[in-house]
C-alpha cells in the first residue's frame, strides 16, 4: 500500500513540475500583459500580439484572456500584484478605477485628430485627463429585415421616413395586416435596462453633456421627477407600442437572444431594438436575410432631428495601469494601447474579428458587417445621439437594478408610475 | 411467480422514466453538438439534417484541447491522490482519538463547508498570488482544492470509519503494530469503497470548477477545460453548436473514470462495508 | 502503559490530523477571517484604500428589504430542493437496489449528466423550460404549460428546485445506494417472515438502517443549497423580475456588478452563520439518532 501510495505522489510531483516548466518566458527589456474583455477570439488577439511584438522587438506582451466574468478575473488579477498593463474594458469601468490608470492628456496627444469626436474620449466631469483610448464605436437602434420591409412596404420604401410616432405605428400596422408580427423586444434585464432604458433617457438632449449629465444628477439629488419628464413618458410611449407589437407578447420574458434574433434574421418578426453588434451571433445562422437599422422615433415632430438619429457611442477603450506597473512598462503600454487602436493591424483586426465600426478618420478596412456600416453611415453623417454620459457616469449596476423593473413592466406586472419611482428610490439608496 | 414478474416489469418502467429524466439533457447536447448553432436556436429539439462532425475538430483547435485537458487532468488527479490520503488519516484520527481539541476542530471544520466561497476568493488571491507569488500555477489551485474538500472528506470517511470495529486496532496494537503501519496496512485498503465514492465527488467537483481556475490561471496555455469551453462564447453572441461538441469531448474522461470507480463501488459493496 | 497511549494518541493528532488541518487553516479560515475583516470596511477591490467603516455594512444590510428577501426566497428553496432531492435520491436508491434486470447501467445513465457541469446544464434546461415544455403546451392545448414557466415568478422558483434536484438528486443516489446494500438482507427477511408488508420494511426496517447516509446527504443538500449559484445565474439569471435572485449570486452581484465588496462580505458572513447553524444542527442531531451497528 505505501508502495501505491508513494508511487502515485511521485507521479502527481511529476505532473506539477511538468506544469511548472511551461510557465517560463524570455528575457526582454520590458514584459507587459494585455487583458482583453473582447472574449470569443482568444487565437486572432494573440496573433495580434505576436505583430504587435515583431514590430517592436524589445516588449514582450503576455496576454489575458478574460472569462465570462469579466471584471472579477481583472480584479483578481490586481489582488495578485499582477495588474494587466493594458486592459480593454468598458468605459463605465475604466473611470470607476480611474484613480490606477494613465491619463493619455499628457504626452503625445496627435492621435487625439484622428477621433471623430470628442465625445468618445473616456474623461470625468471637471477633469480633462483622459483614460482610455477608444477601440470601436456601437450603434444602438431598430434593426429591421429588408426582405419583409420591401415585401410589405414596396422595393422602393425609404425607412428614414417612419419619422414619427405615428408613422411607427403605420409602419408596424402594415406587417400586421400583412401576418407578420411587427417587432421583437428581448426581454434580458441588461437589454431592457441598460440598452433601452438607460442608453436613451440619459441621451435626451442634443449636443451638450452638461445638459446629459442634468438628468443623472437631478435623479441623485432627488429633484427629477420621472413620471413628470417629458422625454421618459415618451421613451415609456414607444415601450408600449413595441410592447404591443412583440411577437413574444403572450409570455414576454420566455426569450432568448439567439432565439430573438432568428426571428428577426429569418423572417419571422420585421423589427428588433438592439444594435449594429448583433451581427456575430445572426452569423452563424445559415439561414438569412439582410438586414439594417434604421432611428427609432420618440416624438410625433417630424421636425424633431432625434427622429431620424440612432443612438451610438464608444462601448470600450484601452487603457493603461499606473498602480502595479513601473514607469517603463506604462511607457510600452502606452505605445501597445495606441498601437492596438489606431495601427492599421489593430483595426483591421477589430473591424473584420468584432465586426465593430471605428471611431476614427482614417479607416481602410472594408466591413463585412452590414449594420456596422450603417451606423458608420450616421456617424460620418452626425446623426447620432450620443450615450456616452450613461456608459460613463451611470452606476455599474444600473441594468442590475433597473432592468427587473424593465421587465415586470414588460410582463404587465408594474405600472409607469411604479416604475418611475423605483428608479428615483434606487437613486436614493446609493 | 406471477406477481414477481409483474413487479419486476413495474421496476423495469420505473426505472425507464427516471433515465429519460436524467439523461434527456445530455442526449439533447449530443445531439445538438452534430447540429448547426442556426439549427440548435431555431429549434434545439429537431434531429440533425446533415451530421456536422465539423463541430469536434473545431471546438478541439478552439479549445486547445490537449493543453487544457493536461492542466485539468493535473489539477484533478493530484488533487483527488491529496484529499483521499489527507483526508482518510485526519478522519482516522477524529474517529480514533478522543480528544477535545480534535473533536472540536473537527466541528469547526463541518461549520467551514457552509462558508460561501465568495466569501473568500478574494483573500484567497491576495494570500497566495501576491504575498507568496503564485500566480499563473497549477500549485494554488491544486492546493486550495485540496482545502476545499478536505472537510467533505474527512465528514465521510469518518462515518465510514466508525462502523469498523475498534476491536480490529486493538488486536492489531497489541500484536505489536504501530499505528501508522496500522492504518496504512489494515485500515486504508478497507476504506476502498468509502474513499472511491468520495473521489467520484471530488473530481466531479474539481474537474467542473471554473471560478476557482479563472482566479489563478491567467495565461491561455493555464486554462483548464472549463474555462476554455468559454472561448465559445463572446459578449453579444455565442455558437452553440461547436460549445456542445467541446461538452461531450470534456466530459468523456470522467465518465471513464465513474464506470471505473462504479465497478470499485459495487465490488466493495460485495464486500459489505459500506456505510455511506 | 497509560504514557505509551498517550503518546500514541499525540502521535495520530500530530501525524494524522494536523497537516489536514494546517491545509484547512490556509486555505479556508485565514482568508475567511480576511474576509471578514473585509466586511467591516469600505473598499473599491484594488488599492489598499480600506476605510473602516465598524458595523456599517451590515445596518445597511439588515435595513435593506431586498436582502432579506433573497434570504427568505433562499430558504424556501433550500426547504424545496432539500425534500425533492433527498426524496428522489431515496427512490432511486430503493430503485437501484431492487432486483432491477441491469440496474448497473441505469445507475450510469442516471448518473452521468452530473457529470456536465451546472453552468452548460442550466443552459440546456433553460431551452428545455422556454421552447420545448411550451411547445408541448401549445401543440397539446394545455393552458397551464404553454407559457414558459422561466416567466412566472413562482413558477420559475418551482422550475429552478426542479432543476436543482434533478442534479443533485443523482448525487445523493450514490450515497443512498451504498446505504441501501450494507442493510442486512437477514433482517429484511426476518421482518418479511414475521408477516411485514413492503411498506411497513421500508418504514420501519430499511429506512432507519440509512440513517447515516440521510444524515451525509442532508448536510449535503441544505449546504449546497443554500450556496446555489450556477444554476440560479445560468437558469433564471435571478428573473422573472428579480424574483428568483438567492443570496449567493446577489453576492457575487453585489461584489462584481455594483462593486460594493465590504457589502458583499457582509452578505457573505450572515449567509455562513445561518448556514453554519443550521447544518452543524442537522448533523449533530441526526447522527446522535443514527443506528449503530
Amino acid at each position: 500500500m505505501l508502495k501505491k501510495l508513494a508511487a502515485l505522489l511521485m507521479a502527481a510531483a511529476m505532473l506539477l513540475t511538468m506544469t511548472a516548466a511551461g510557465a517560463e518566458s524570455a528575457q526582454a527589456p520590458v514584459t507587459i500583459s494585455f487583458y482583453s474583455t473582447q472574449a470569443g477570439v482568444d487565437d486572432e488577439t494573440i496573433a495580434l500580439l505576436d505583430e504587435f511584438m515583431a514590430q517592436h522587438p524589445g516588449i514582450t506582451v503576455n496576454y489575458y484572456p478574460c472569462g465570462d466574468d469579466q471584471l472579477a478575473a481583472w480584479l483578481a488579477l490586481y489582488s495578485a500584484g499582477t495588474a494587466p498593463t493594458v486592459s480593454l474594458l468598458d468605459v463605465g469601468q475604466i473611470l470607476n478605477y480611474s484613480d490606477y490608470m494613465y491619463n493619455f492628456n499628457q504626452s503625445d496627444t496627435e492621435w487625439m485628430s484622428h477621433v471623430l469626436s470628442g465625445w468618445e474620449f473616456c474623461q470625468k466631469e471637471g477633469s480633462d485627463a483622459i483614460y482610455g483610448i477608444p477601440s470601436s464605436y456601437q450603434g444602438f437602434a431598430l434593426l429591421y429585415n429588408k426582405d419583409l420591409v420591401a415585401q410589405v412596404h414596396g422595393e422602393d420604401f425609404d425607412v428614414s421616413t417612419v419619422n414619427t410616432v405615428d408613422k411607427l405605428v403605420a409602419f408596424f400596422d402594415a406587417f400586421e395586416a400583412a401576418g407578420i408580427p411587427a417587432t421583437v423586444v428581448f426581454s434580458a434585464d441588461w437589454a431592457l435596462g441598460s440598452h433601452y432604458l438607460g442608453c436613451q433617457l440619459f441621451s435626451e438632449w442634443l449636443g451638450d453633456k452638461e445638459t446629459q449629465r442634468s438628468i443623472l444628477k437631478g435623479l441623485y439629488t432627488g429633484e427629477t421627477k420621472l413620471i413628470e419628464n417629458e422625454h421618459f413618458n415618451n421613451l415609456m410611449d414607444v415601450f408600449d407600442i413595441l410592447k404591443q407589437y412583440n411577437i413574444n407578447d403572450a409570455d414576454p420574458l420566455a426569450d432568448t437572444q439567439e432565439g430573438d434574433l432568428e426571428m428577426l434574421a429569418t423572417g419571422k418578426t420585421a423589427t428588433m431594438f438592439q444594435g449594429d453588434w448583433n451581427w456575430l451571433q445572426i452569423q452563424t445562422f445559415a439561414d438569412r436575410d439582410e438586414l439594417a437599422i434604421m432611428p427609432l422615433p420618440l416624438t410625433n415632430d417630424e421636425t424633431d432631428p432625434r427622429n431620424s438619429m440612432i443612438l451610438g457611442s464608444c462601448p470600450k477603450a484601452y487603457c493603461v495601469d499606473t498602480y502595479q506597473s513601473t514607469p517603463e512598462q506604462q511607457a510600452a503600454g502606452v505605445e501597445l494601447a495606441k498601437w492596438l487602436a489606431l495601427s492599421d493591424e489593430g483595426k483591421e483586426f477589430m473591424v473584420t474579428q468584432i465586426g465593430s465600426t471605428l471611431p476614427f478618420d482614417e479607416v481602410n478596412v472594408v466591413n463585412e458587417n452590414p449594420l456596422a456600416v450603417s451606423t458608420q453611415e450616421y456617424l460620418n453623417a452626425g446623426k447620432i445621439l450620443d450615450i456616452s454620459t450613461f456608459l460613463c457616469e451611470a452606476p455599474s449596476d444600473f441594468w442590475l437594478i433597473i432592468g427587473p423593473y424593465m421587465q415586470a413592466y414588460l410582463a404587465g406586472q408594474m405600472d409607469r408610475a411604479t416604475l418611475a419611482s423605483e428608479i428615483e428610490a434606487y437613486f436614493q439608496d446609493i | 411467480m406471477k406477481q414477481k414478474r409483474y413487479a419486476g416489469a413495474v421496476l423495469l418502467v420505473l426505472a425507464l422514466v427516471a433515465t429519460v429524466f436524467y439523461l434527456f439533457p445530455l442526449v439533447l447536447v449530443a445531439i445538438n453538438s452534430v447540429k448547426t448553432t442556426g439549427e440548435f436556436t431555431s429549434n434545439p429539439f429537431s434531429l440533425p439534417t446533415v451530421l456536422q462532425w465539423g463541430n469536434y475538430s473545431y471546438a478541439f483547435g478552439q479549445m486547445h484541447f490537449l493543453t487544457s485537458l493536461r492542466n485539468s487532468l493535473v489539477i484533478t488527479v493530484s488533487v483527488c491522490v491529496l484529499v483521499s490520503l489527507l483526508g482518510a488519516m485526519a478522519a482516522y484520527a477524529v474517529s480514533r482519538v478522543k480528544h477535545k481539541f480534535v473533536a472540536t476542530v473537527y466541528y469547526l471544520m463541518l461549520a467551514s463547508m457552509c462558508a460561501p466561497f465568495q466569501a473568500y476568493m478574494i483573500p484567497l488571491v491576495k494570500i497566495y498570488a501576491s504575498q507568496l507569488g503564485m500566480n499563473n500555477s497549477l500549485i494554488p489551485v491544486i492546493y486550495i482544492g485540496l482545502g476545499l474538500n478536505i472537510c467533505f472528506s474527512i465528514f465521510l470517511v469518518r462515518g465510514f470509519l466508525n462502523s469498523i470495529p475498534k476491536e480490529i486496532d486493538e488486536a492489531a496494537l497489541i500484536d505489536g503494530c504501530s499505528s501508522t503501519k496500522l492504518f496504512f496496512n489494515i485500515i486504508m485498503p478497507m476504506l476502498t469503497p468509502i474513499q472511491v465514492t468520495l473521489l467520484v465527488f471530488v473530481a466531479m467537483g474539481v474537474w467542473n470548477d471554473y471560478l476557482l481556475s479563472s482566479l489563478f490561471l491567467n495565461t491561455q496555455e493555464m486554462r483548464t477545460l472549463p474555462m476554455m469551453i468559454r472561448v465559445f462564447c463572446a459578449q453579444y453572441s455565442n455558437d452553440y453548436a461547436p460549445m456542445m461538441a467541446g461538452l461531450v469531448m470534456s466530459i468523456l474522461p470522467m465518465l471513464a473514470f465513474y464506470l471505473a470507480g462504479q465497478k470499485q463501488i459495487l465490488e466493495g459493496v460485495v464486500q459489505g462495508s459500506v456505510k455511506g | 502503559m497509560l504514557s505509551a497511549q498517550k503518546r500514541d494518541v499525540w502521535k495520530l493528532i500530530l501525524l494524522f490530523f494536523v497537516p489536514a488541518m494546517f491545509v484547512w487553516l490556509t486555505t479556508m479560515v485565514i482568508p475567511f477571517l480576511y474576509g471578514i475583516w473585509i466586511s467591516f470596511v469600505q473598499w473599491d477591490g484594488i488599492g489598499n484604500n480600506y476605510e473602516f467603516i465598524g458595523l456599517q455594512n451590515y445596518i445597511k444590510i439588515f435595513s435593506n428589504a431586498k436582502f432579506l428577501q433573497s434570504l427568505g426566497r433562499t430558504a424556501i428553496y433550500t426547504i424545496g430542493t432539500v425534500a425533492l432531492s433527498n426524496v428522489l435520491g431515496i427512490a432511486l436508491g430503493l430503485l437501484l437496489t431492487s432486483a432491477l434486470k441491469g440496474r448497473n447501467l441505469f445507475r450510469t445513465a442516471i448518473f452521468v449528466p452530473n457529470v456536465i457541469g451546472g453552468v452548460a446544464m442550466g443552459y440546456i434546461w433553460k431551452y428545455i423550460f422556454n421552447y420545448g415544455f411550451t411547445a408541448i403546451g401549445i401543440s397539446l392545448g394545455i393552458q397551464a404549460l404553454s407559457t414558459s414557466m422561466l416567466s412566472d415568478p413562482t413558477k420559475a422558483m418551482i422550475a429552478l428546485i426542479i432543476v436543482s434536484s434533478w442534479q443533485l438528486s443523482a448525487y445523493l443516489m450514490i450515497i443512498y445506494v451504498a446505504g441501501f446494500t450494507n442493510v442486512p438482507a437477514e433482517l429484511v427477511e426476518a421482518a418479511r417472515v414475521d408477516g411485514a408488508s413492503s411498506w411497513s420494511v421500508l418504514r420501519n426496517v430499511r429506512l432507519p438502517m440509512i440513517r447515516s447516509s440521510l444524515t451525509i446527504c442532508l448536510f449535503l443538500a441544505i449546504v449546497r443549497s443554500f450556496m446555489v449559484f450556477e444554476v440560479n445565474m445560468t437558469l433564471t439569471d435571478g428573473g422573472p423580475f428579480n424574483t428568483t435572485e438567492m443570496i449567493a449570486f446577489r453576492i457575487y452581484n453585489t461584489a462584481f456588478v455594483s462593486l460594493k465588496f465590504g457589502n458583499a462580505q457582509a452578505q457573505a458572513v450572515v449567509l455562513f452563520v445561518i448556514v453554519a447553524l443550521i447544518s452543524v444542527c442537522q448533523a449533530y442531531f441526526t447522527s446522535k439518532r443514527e443506528v449503530q451497528m
